[in-house]
C-alpha cells in the first residue's frame, strides 16, 4: 500500500498494437506489468489512485487497442448478426443506426452511461470489463480481497450506493457495467483473445462471482476483441437505470429486458439485472414465471417479486430491493404495452 | 446620496443628478471572451525561469503522530533542491485563515495534513521523492462523530498547539437570547420539535490551488490563486518573517473561489519558504483529490429546533441547539461561532428565543467559509421547521412567513477584535435594530406569483400514477460581512493626458465579476462609458488595501470608495474644463465621455479634448476610501426567496426539479446580468446540497472515501431545472447607488425549497441532507407502515 495521497497518474509506456496478435504478444512478453487500455476513462482513474494490493499491479505498459483496425468496426449481417469490435465507443453504439433499430436495448445502455465525453472515449470492450465503483476498492488505503488484501471494508462501512444486494461471498461489489446486462439479455457472445488462440464465450458465462481479484473469466494475456450478437426475432428490448445524479452516475440498480411475445404470450424472456449483484444477475425465477405467459398486472408483480428473491441486502442497502422490483415491474409493463 | 452613510472618508465631490447611463445595464463581463476562448492565463498555466517544482507529503491519517521521519532516501534522489520537515523548521509558525498554527506538526490531526513540502527540478522527481520519504507513524483513533464526541470526556492532547482555539470554541455554547422562551412556550397553542442534520459540502473550483513563489533574496513575488491578494500578503508575510513592504501577491485570474480561498493557504507559505531556501521560483500545485481532503469545507451540523406557535400564526418562541462538527481548527474566520443561530434568530420576529450552537472539535478534516457560510444550513433547519408549523396549524406557508415577517434585525452589530477574542459566549438581546434597506416581503410574493404558488395544493393528490407534483417554498436572510475594523477599503483613479481613465483596486474577481461592475461605478461617476476604463486589480503592487473577494463584500465596501475617487477626479477634469467652456466646474456635467454645461447640454466639450489640457507630469488623480463600519451602524443583509416545483417518483425515490424561482433583494443591481448569474449559480450550490453532494467517510479509519468527482456527486448542468429569476431593488443610501452585497447568499434557500417542495408533493418529510433516493424511498415506507 501507498502510504501517500497523491492522485496522479504514474508514468507508463504506452505501446500502439496494430494487430491483435500483435497486442497478445506485447501483454505476454510484460507479464502481467502491461494492460490492454481502449479509452482509458476506467483504467486510468484506478492507476491516478494507485489502486493496487499484494495482488493487483499498477501497470507500467499500456497496450492501446484502439490502433487495431478491427477493434473499432461494426459489421451487420441481416442473417447472422452483428459483430462490434471491443474498441468501438460508447457514442459509436448509442448511434448507430443498426444498432438503434435491431438491438435497442444495448443503444439505449450506452446512452446511459457517463457523460458525452465519456462515452466519445470509453469503449464497449472498456465497460464490460470495468472495475468495480466500491469506495474502498477505489481508495489506495483500503487493501480489500479484491487486492489480495484479507478482508472487505463495505460491509461494516460505507455501501449505500455501489454494493450488492443479493447473496454474496467475500466480496460485495456490485457490477457497475451499464453494456454487460443488455449483452446477456441479448444471448452475446465474447470474443477473446489470448496467447493460446481464440475463444468464444457467451456473456452469460463471461462474468464471475468474484471470490478473488477479478470479474471476468479472462486470464492473463487474454483480452475482449469482438461481441457477437445474434439477430434478434422480432422483440421487445428494454433498458431502465435509476441513479442518485441524473445526468452522470452510475447505476443503483438497472435492467435489461429482451421478451420474443408473438401473440402476446412469452415465448422467451431474458430479465437481467446490474448494479445489484456483484456480476449481472439473470432474474431467471422472473423469466420462469413468465415463460409461456400472457403478461397481467398480476404476473408481472409476481415476476417483479422473484427477481429479487434471493435479495439479501445489507445493512443500508434494502431500498434497493425495493427499487429493483419497481425497474422490473416497469420494464415488464411496458413490454406489455408494447405487445398489446 | 448621503455621504456620511456611505462611511467614505473625507468628502465626496456633489452627485452628478442626473439618470444613470452605466449603472443597471446587463453588460458583458469584461473576462468573458478571454476565459471561454482560453485565452486567460491562470497562476497554473504559467511558468518562470529556472522554477522548481514542489510537492507536499500528506499524513495517510487522520489522527496520528509521528514518530520517525527520515528523508534521506529523497534527499539523495538527483534533482531535489529542498525538503523541509518538522525536524528543519522547528518554531516555524504559520497563519491559517489568520489562526496560528505549526507549520509541520509532530501530532497530524487530519488526514491529508502536510508532513513534509519538497522542491525539486521536475514534477516528477518531486513525486518520486516524496514517496521516497519514510515515515513512521503512531496511528491513533480518531475522533469523527461530533455528538459522539461530545457525550465522551475531552481527550488529552499529545503534543502542544494540537487543535488550535480548542480553550475557546471546543465543546462551548454560543447563546443568543432573548425574552423568556418557557413562557413564550406556555403560550402558544402548538409546539413543533424536530432534529435536522446537513453534510460536508466541498467547492469544486475549476482551479485548484496553486501558487507559484519567487523570492529575490530581498522580495517575495507570489502568483497565487487567493480571493484577497491584500489579505494573502499580510498573511504571508506574517508566516515568514517578512515586512510586509516586501512581499507582492498577484491573482489575475481565480479559477473559481466559493470561499476556499478566503485567505492564502498553506501551500503557498511552503512554497515561498522553499523559494527563499533554494533561492529559485517553487511553483506548488494541489491536485483535486488533495483538494478535497486537504480543503475546509461546509461542517456537518445537527440541528434540534422547537419552536411555539399560536392559533393565529403568531410565533411564540424558538428554542435551537445546533451541534457543529468544526474538525481539528477554529478561529472567527473559519467558525463563526453564532452563524447558524444569527440565522434562525433574524429570519423571523419572535419575541423569545433561546438559540445556542456547540462546536465540537474532532479529526474530521478543516472546516471553513463556503458561499454563504451556514446560510443553506440554518435556513435549511429553520424553513424546514416554518412550513411544518404552516401544516400543523393548517396555514399557508406564504402567508405564515409574511405573517412572522421581522421588520427588524434582533440582532446587536457586535464587532469581533483579535481572532482569539470570541464574541461575547451570550448575547441578551432585546433592541430592535433596523436593516438598512428590506425587501423580502416583496422577495417572497414575486417568486409565489413565478411558481404559480395557487397551484399548490394543500394535499397530495392520491392518483395512481407514481409520479407526483410539489410545489415549496424558502425565504432567507444572509448578514453581510461588510467592513470590520481595522482595514479601510481603498480605490484609485488616474486620467492622463492621452484620454486613458485607469482605476486602481486591490481586488480579486471571484468569478461574480467585480472587475467589472467596479469599473462601471467610476464610468458612472465621471460620465464616460464603461469601456472607457481601464482596471488594474489582483496585484498588491499599485494598488492600495481592498478586502478579499468574501462574505459579498467586495462591491458594497469598494464601490463606495470607487465612487468617491472618481468622482474626485472628475472634480479635477471639470476644473480644466470650466474656461474651456466659460463656466463655473459647479454648473459642469458629464455623460456618454462629454463634458456639458448642466443649463444648456448643446454647450459640451469631449473629454479627450480636456484631457489634452493635463500637464503630462501631473495626471489628474481621484483617491477613495471607505471606514469600517462602525457598531452603532444600522444591520446589513441581503434578503430573497426562491419556490421551487418538483416533480417525485415514489417508487424510485428520485427527485425531478421541474422549475425554480427567485428573487434577491440586491438594493440596486450595478449589472443585473452578473446578477442574475450568481442566482443560476448557487441554484446549482442549492440543488447539490440538497440531492446529491456529501462527503463520506469511512466510519472506522474516519478516512475520505470518495475525494473525486465521479463519486463526489456536483449537479451537472443537465442536472438544472429552469430557473425564473428576479431582481428586487430599492433605496439604500449605505451603499454606492445602493449597491448590497449579494453573490454568494443565492444558494441559501434552496435545500429548504426542495424539501418543502417534496413534502407538498409526497407528504414526507426528509430532515435529513442530501435527500438521496434511498433516505426518500426508506420515508416512504415508514409512512406507509403508519
Amino acid at each position: 500500500m501507498i502510504e501517500v495521497l497523491l492522485y496522479e497518474l504514474p508514468s507508463f509506456e504506452l505501446l500502439d498494437a496494430a494487430t491483435v496478435r500483435d497486442a497478445v504478444a506485447s501483454l505476454t512478453k510484460y507479464n502481467g506489468k502491461a494492460r490492454v487500455i481502449g479509452g482509458g476513462t476506467d483504467l486510468l482513474s484506478l492507476m491516478k489512485d494507485r489502486v493496487e494490493g499484494p495482488e493487483l499491479t499498477v501497470p507500467e505498459v499500456l497496450v492501446n487497442i484502439k490502433t487495431i483496425p478491427e477493434l473499432s468496426q461494426i459489421t451487420y449481417d441481416e442473417h447472422t448478426g452483428i459483430r462490434i469490435g471491443a474498441a468501438v465507443t460508447l457514442n459509436r453504439l448509442q448511434t448507430s443506426d443498426v444498432i438503434k433499430q435491431e438491438f435497442t436495448v444495448l443503444s439505449q445502455a450506452a446512452g446511459h452511461v457517463g457523460t458525452t465525453q465519456i462515452r466519445n472515449m470509453g469503449t464497449l470492450g472498456g465497460n464490460i470489463c470495468q472495475r468495480p465503483r466500491c469506495l474502498y476498492f477505489r481508495h489506495p488505503h483500503f487493501v480489500c480481497y479484491k487486492k489480495g488484501g484479507d478482508k472487505c471494508y463495505a460491509v461494516a462501512g460505507e455501501h449505500r450506493y455501489y454494493h450488492s444486494i443479493m447473496k454474496h461471498r467475500r466480496c460485495v461489489m456490485a457490477h457497475p457495467s451499464d453494456m454487460a446486462p443488455p449483452l446477456i439479455a441479448l444471448k452475446a457472445q465474447a470474443i477473446i483473445a489470448g496467447p493460446e488462440g481464440g475463444r468464444k464465450v457467451p456473456f452469460e458465462s463471461f462474468f464471475l462471482n468474484p471470490t478473488g481479484i477479478g470479474e471476468t473469466i479472462l486470464k492473463w494475456a487474454e483480452f475482449l476483441v469482438a461481441v457477437e450478437i445474434p439477430n434478434q426475432e422480432t422483440t421487445h428490448q428494454l433498458f431502465l437505470k435509476q441513479r442518485i445524479r441524473r445526468a452522470v452516475d452510475f447505476a443503483l440498480s438497472s435492467v435489461a429486458m429482451v421478451a420474443c411475445m408473438p401473440d402476446g404470450v412469452c415465448e422467451d424472456i431474458r430479465v437481467v439485472l446490474g448494479g445489484i449483484a456483484p456480476f449481472p444477475y439473470v432474474a431467471s425465477m422472473a423469466e420462469e414465471i413468465i415463460r409461456g405467459r400472457r403478461l397481467d398486472e398480476r404476473l408481472i408483480s409476481d415476476a417483479a417479486e422473484a427477481s429479487v428473491k434471493e435479495a439479501r441486502p445489507l445493512p443500508m442497502n434494502g431500498y434497493k430491493v425495493d427499487l429493483t422490483k419497481t425497474l422490473v415491474r416497469r420494464a415488464l409493463t411496458l413490454i406489455e404495452q408494447r405487445s398489446g | 446620496m448621503a455621504e456620511g452613510k456611505l462611511l467614505v472618508n473625507g468628502t465626496v465631490p456633489p452627485s452628478l443628478e442626473r439618470e444613470f447611463t452605466v449603472v443597471g445595464k446587463p453588460l458583458n463581463r469584461r473576462d468573458g471572451v478571454e476565459k471561454v476562448t482560453g485565452h486567460a492565463k491562470y497562476t497554473g498555466d504559467m511558468k518562470l525561469p529556472n522554477m522548481l517544482y514542489g510537492k507536499i507529503l500528506r499524513c495517510p491519517h487522520p489522527r496520528a503522530r509521528i514518530v520517525k521521519i527520515d528523508t534521506s532516501k529523497a534527499e539523495a534522489l538527483p534533482g531535489v533542491k529542498a525538503i523541509l520537515t518538522k525536524e528543519n523548521t522547528k518554531g516555524w509558525r504559520t497563519k491559517w485563515y489568520l489562526i496560528p498554527q505549526i507549520a509541520f506538526p509532530e501530532c497530524i490531526t487530519y488526514e491529508g495534513q502536510e508532513v513534509a513540502a519538497l522542491a525539486a527540478e521536475d514534477i516528477s522527481i518531486a513525486r518520486r521523492a516524496v514517496e521516497l520519504i519514510d515515515v513512521e507513524y503512531e496511528v491513533l483513533t480518531p475522533m469523527l462523530d461530533a455528538e459522539e464526541t461530545l457525550k465522551s470526556p475531552p481527550r488529552p492532547c499529545v503534543a502542544d498547539e494540537e487543535y488550535p482555539g480548542r480553550d475557546i470554541y471546543d465543546r462551548k455554547a454560543f447563546v443568543i437570547e432573548r425574552g423568556d422562551v418557557k413562557k413564550g412556550f406556555e403560550e402558544a397553542d402548538i409546539i413543533i420539535e424536530d432534529t435536522y442534520t446537513t453534510q460536508a459540502q466541498y467547492h469544486g473550483m475549476i482551479q485548484t490551488r496553486v501558487c507559484i513563489a519567487d523570492w529575490d533574496g530581498q522580495n517575495l513575488t507570489v502568483w497565487d490563486s487567493t480571493q484577497g491578494v491584500w489579505n494573502s500578503k499580510r498573511v504571508l508575510a506574517d508566516s515568514l518573517g517578512l515586512d510586509r513592504d516586501n512581499v507582492r501577491v498577484i491573482v489575475k485570474y481565480l479559477g473559481g473561489g466559493f470561499g476556499s480561498k478566503a485567505s492564502s493557504q498553506r501551500i503557498s507559505f511552503y512554497a515561498a519558504k522553499l523559494s527563499m531556501v533554494t533561492g529559485r521560483p517553487v511553483k506548488m500545485e494541489r491536485t483535486k483529490g488533495e483538494d478535497f481532503v486537504n480543503h475546509p469545507h461546509r461542517p456537518h451540523c445537527k440541528m434540534y429546533l422547537k419552536m411555539g406557535a399560536k392559533k393565529d400564526g403568531t410565533l411564540t418562541a424558538i428554542y435551537q441547539r445546533a451541534i457543529v462538527n468544526v474538525g481539528v481548527a477554529a478561529g472567527m474566520a473559519n467558525y463563526y461561532p453564532r452563524q447558524i443561530i444569527w440565522h434562525t434568530s433574524n429570519l423571523y420576529q419572535c419575541p423569545n428565543a433561546y438559540l445556542e450552537q456547540i462546536g465540537v472539535y474532532t479529526n474530521l478534516q478543516l472546516i471553513g467559509p463556503q458561499r454563504g457560510p451556514y446560510s443553506m444550513t440554518a435556513i435549511f433547519a429553520l424553513e424546514s421547521h416554518i412550513d411544518r408549523l404552516a401544516e400543523e396549524l393548517g396555514m399557508d406557508p406564504l402567508k405564515f412567513r409574511l405573517n412572522n415577517y421581522a421588520v427588524y434585525g434582533s440582532d446587536s452589530h457586535e464587532v469581533s477584535g483579535g481572532q482569539f477574542e470570541p464574541l461575547s459566549i451570550k448575547s441578551v438581546q432585546e433592541k430592535k435594530i433596523p436593516y438598512s434597506s428590506k425587501k423580502l416581503d416583496e422577495c417572497m410574493n414575486l417568486v409565489s406569483q413565478g411558481i404559480g404558488w395557487n397551484r399548490r395544493r394543500s394535499s397530495q393528490n392520491d392518483t395512481k400514477n407514481s409520479l407526483k407534483r410539489g410545489i415549496g417554498m424558502a425565504a432567507f436572510v444572509v448578514g453581510q460581512g461588510v467592513g470590520l475594523p481595522p482595514y479601510n477599503a481603498e480605490a484609485d483613479v488616474v486620467i492622463k493626458r492621452d484620454g486613458t481613465i485607469t482605476l486602481f483596486i486591490g481586488v480579486v474577481d471571484i468569478g461574480a465579476g467585480q472587475l467589472t461592475i467596479l469599473p462601471m461605478i467610476a464610468a458612472e461617476e465621471l460620465g464616460v462609458h464603461a469601456d472607457d476604463i481601464t482596471v488594474m486589480g489582483g496585484d498588491t503592487k499599485d494598488t492600495r488595501y481592498a478586502p478579499s473577494c468574501h462574505a459579498s463584500r467586495a462591491t458594497p465596501e469598494v464601490a463606495p470608495a470607487v465612487l468617491q475617487a472618481a468622482a474626485e477626479a472628475r472634480q479635477g477634469l471639470f476644473r480644466i474644463a470650466a474656461p474651456m467652456l466659460q463656466v463655473k466646474p459647479e454648473e459642469l456635467q458629464s455623460k456618454y465621455g462629454k463634458i456639458y454645461v448642466k443649463s444648456d447640454p448643446s454647450k459640451s466639450i469631449s473629454f479627450k479634448t480636456v484631457c489634452e489640457r493635463i500637464p503630462p507630469d501631473r495626471p489628474i488623480r481621484g483617491s477613495g476610501s471607505r471606514a469600517p463600519t462602525p457598531s452603532d451602524y444600522p444591520r446589513f443583509a441581503t434578503f430573497g426567496a426562491q419556490s421551487v416545483e418538483v416533480e417525485v417518483d415514489v417508487e424510485t425515490g428520485e427527485v425531478n426539479i421541474l422549475r425554480v424561482a427567485a428573487s434577491q433583494d440586491y438594493g440596486r443591481a450595478i449589472n443585473p446580468k452578473l446578477c442574475i448569474s450568481q442566482i443560476y449559480g448557487g441554484i446549482v450550490f442549492g440543488v447539490g446540497y440538497a440531492l446529491s453532494e456529501e462527503g463520506m467517510f469511512d466510519p472506522k479509519t474516519g478516512k475520505m472515501l470518495n475525494s473525486n468527482y465521479h463519486q463526489y456527486r456536483m449537479p451537472t448542468s443537465l442536472d438544472m431545472p429552469p430557473i425564473e429569476p428576479f431582481i428586487v431593488e430599492d433605496e439604500d443610501p449605505y451603499f454606492a447607488y445602493s449597491a448590497k452585497g449579494g453573490g454568494e447568499c443565492s444558494n441559501a434557500p434552496t435545500p429548504a425549497a426542495i424539501r418543502n417542495a417534496i413534502y407538498n408533493a409526497i407528504g414526507v418529510w426528509l430532515n435529513d441532507l442530501p435527500m438521496t433516493p434511498d433516505k426518500i424511498v426508506n420515508a416512504i415506507r415508514q409512512k406507509e407502515k403508519r
